[in-house]
């Protein structure tokens, strides 16, 4: 019979957070404490990026190799992007924003390998990046323009008897990005795991059926291989997208306009 | 705004100034001798390979520029998942699917 | 020298006071690693790059966050739907804070 051993229950097992090593003590009030994997693939994740870098500086020769030309790159491009929202004189969230944009992107990459866990899929990673970032992005503007920041609210040239409704519309669609930037990417992640776990699956079955089944699935796979090349596509586009609206957003509060 | 980044980016970057048209085309002047000077003080020929140690050397200084390390990277991710996959489910999954 | 963190830059060229010294020019990739900021000396030179400046408002956030996600794990923990869980780690304090 077929080895039957790689069938899982639900597609969406592959998002549970397990804890690996746990900590449970009745000191602290209660202390329960554990390595999860997402936690293992934070410090996974954590030790790629910084790896990355380190061994990809070579050394600081004038003369570029890949490694080099391909950072120096992604740096030119993330330098251009925050020159070009936020303007040159803020140019101190470079590291924020480059930092931002390789944990999403060197996070969604990882979970594109076969048994990988992403990072990304958890909704309390994304809502809480996504959170802080609005939260983070409110005070500054908070700090550099006191009350006037809420003029915000208020777009040029609206007649005086529609500001009360006006306001009350761009308050919600202000609060909305900070759910909107979070959930973008966590749906994105998760739906395109999802299938391509139950594709997987199911092309599994048809390879293991007899030959002639298993020969008329290569179709089916190639189309397969496809969407995780479009996978690894959204991996990349999504951590862009997530960089520049907090770039876009870092400069509405900076400019209020 | 943007002028003044560029100037203190690149200002550092070309050598002190010591030879400059006028130099040459006026008639007095030092000429070219504190340029030469400057040039037949400085060390020739290219700058010797400064290798990191053993990985790095191997994979990513200069010319050995690989991308073996990615590839490894990529197996060393699936045998770690495969390896918690083992352990949460695919142990007791054995011989009977759910 | 304040708060820095290693950040390979564009370093100027040698001077004429310095002999035998090489050329070497920085490229500009930058790590950040926002909350590494002591695992400057990996070899790589610190630059006075300010971190408190552009970051304060993300760190309160941070802490803000923090806050409200213990809060909500809290009241989620405690619901009557998952008090009583046997897989729940907080059942024991949950049970002894029934009773009192």
């Amino acid at each position: 019979m077929q080895n039957l051993n790689f069938i899982i229950n639900s597609p969406l097992e592959q998002f549970e957070v397990t804890s690996l090593i746990g900590l449970n003590a009745p000191i602290f009030g209660y202390l329960n404490t554990s390595l999860t994997n997402l936690g293992l693939y934070s410090l996974l994740l954590l030790f790629l990026v910084v790896g990355l870098h380190f061994m990809g500086n070579n050394e600081t020769k004038i003369i570029p190799n890949k490694w080099s030309i391909s950072l120096e790159s992604s740096f030119a491009s993330l330098s251009s992007m925050v020159r070009e929202q936020i303007g040159v004189t803020n140019e101190i969230f470079l590291p924020f924003i480059y930092s931002l944009f390789f944990f999403v992107l060197i996070g969604n990459l990882i979970s594109n390998v076969p048994y990988s866990f992403a990072i990304t899929s958890s909704a309390i990673v994304c809502l809480g990046l996504s959170v802080t970032i609005f939260i983070g992005v409110t005070l500054l503007a908070l700090s550099i323009h006191k009350i006037k920041f809420f003029s915000f609210f208020i777009p040029s040239g609206t007649p005086l008897a529609l500001v009360p409704l006006l306001v009350l519309i761009e308050l919600v669609s202000y609060g909305a990005r900070a759910g909107s930037l979070g959930i973008r990417l966590f749906a994105n992640i998760v739906a395109g795991h999802t299938l391509l776990k139950i594709l997987s699956t199911f092309l599994y079955k048809l390879f293991s059926g007899n030959l002639v089944v298993a020969v008329l699935t290569l179709i089916p796979f190639g189309i397969f291989i496809g969407l995780v090349g479009l996978e690894l596509a959204v991996s990349f586009i999504q951590s862009f997208v997530l960089t520049l609206l907090v770039c876009s957003y870092l400069r509405d509060a900076i400019k209020l306009h | 705004m943007h002028a003044s980044l560029v100037r203190r980016q690149l200002g550092g970057l070309i050598p002190p100034k010591i030879a400059s048209p006028g130099l040459l085309s006026g008639g007095s002047g030092d000429g070219l001798s504190p340029l030469v000077n400057f040039y037949s003080k400085l060390p020739k020929g290219p700058a010797p390979a400064s290798t990191g140690r053993g990985l790095k050397a191997k994979f990513f200084s200069g010319s050995n520029a690989s991308g073996a390390p990615i590839v490894a990277t990529i197996f060393g991710i699936f045998a770690l998942g495969y390896t918690i996959d083992y352990q949460m489910h695919l142990k007791h999954h054995k011989n009977h699917a759910h | 020298m304040g708060k820095t963190f290693t950040r390979p830059g564009r370093c100027e060229l040698v001077r004429t006071f310095l002999q035998n010294q090489h050329f070497e020019i920085h490229s500009e990739a930058t790590v950040c690693i926002v909350i590494f900021s002591k695992m400057a000396f990996l070899g790589l030179r610190k630059w006075p790059t300010p971190f408190l400046k552009p970051m304060w408002p993300f760190m309160a956030a941070g802490t803000i966050t923090f806050y409200l996600v213990a809060k909500l794990q809290d009241a989620a923990v405690r619901s009557p739907e998952f008090a009583k869980d046997p897989r729940n780690p907080y059942a024991a304090q949950i049970a002894k804070e029934a009773h009192h």
